[in-house]
């Protein structure tokens, strides 16, 4: 690589951290606006936790694409699911962003309340990852994707809530339940249209 | 037939690469980046959050009900 392309590629990589670092920080100020029998705190500045997080992200990105677990140069695009799961899919990234998340326990009031806050921005990066017509669909309205979904979000804000992740980092695993559940709700969706 | 491939007896197995590589993903973004496609949507964040809230709802409604019997 010349010195020019290295350039340019952390040039990228600084836009493509500087963009996701805003959307993370919207998510964030969405949940703390949530509806809540007891205002939802954050343990400091949304935006300093923003950052720090989504620093984080970018660092284990960096290190596995070092690390050649994930196809090198490849761009993350939805066409990478077609390829031979080396690359860094849409599965990969919402893995790496909600533990990052559960990693930096941004809220006060214990675990579960972060591992909530993990779900919801995985939840969002799911949707906002279909095509914009499927976005209409509300999962909550819909019979058989709301028992899908409240019994997967039940049971993975527990597991998220019990998880060390100073210790444990399990994300191919959890790339691979996000895949799981991608294909479930593509099937039902397609079932009941 | 070739013995070891996952199609025996005329029956087609599942296989990873199968499912994976299948070319029509249906309701997929194929053609943007997650630049791209990772943005801000008011209208699919005010669905998340109302699918949030109503998961949120649920799970209380569980709770109660279990504390109940």
């Amino acid at each position: 690589m010349s010195h020019h392309e290295a350039t340019e590629e952390l040039k990228e990589g600084e836009e493509k951290s500087e963009k996701r670092f805003h959307l993370l920080k919207r998510i964030f100020e969405e949940f703390k606006s949530l509806d809540s029998d007891s205002p939802i705190i954050f343990r400091g500045d949304i935006d300093t936790l923003a950052r720090e997080i989504n620093n984080y992200y970018w660092d284990f990105i960096q290190f596995i694409k070092d690390s050649k677990y994930v196809v090198k140069g490849k761009k993350e695009t939805a066409e990478s699911i077609s390829d031979d799961g080396t690359l860094l899919n849409i599965f990969k990234i919402i893995s790496a962003t909600e533990l990052a998340i559960v990693r930096h326990q941004p809220v006060k009031g214990g675990q579960k309340l972060n591992a909530e806050l993990a779900s919801f921005v995985s939840f969002y990066f799911f949707r906002t990852w279909f095509k914009k017509d499927l976005n209409s669909i509300s999962f909550s309205s819909n019979q058989d994707l709301n028992e899908i979904w409240n019994k997967f979000m039940r049971d993975r804000i527990t597991w998220l809530t019990n998880m060390d992740a100073l210790s444990n980092f399990p994300f191919f695993l959890n790339s691979q339940v996000w895949m799981l559940i991608y294909m479930l709700t593509r099937d039902t969706i397609e079932k009941t249209k | 037939m070739t013995p070891g491939t996952n199609i025996t007896k005329g029956r087609s197995y599942f296989s990873y690469s199968e499912v994976v590589a299948t070319p029509i993903i249906p309701f997929f973004n194929s053609s943007a980046s997650a630049d791209d496609i990772l943005v801000i949507n008011d209208e699919i964040l005010a669905l998340t959050k109302q699918d949030f809230q109503q998961f949120v709802a649920d799970m209380e409604e569980v709770v109660e009900k279990s504390e109940e019997k």
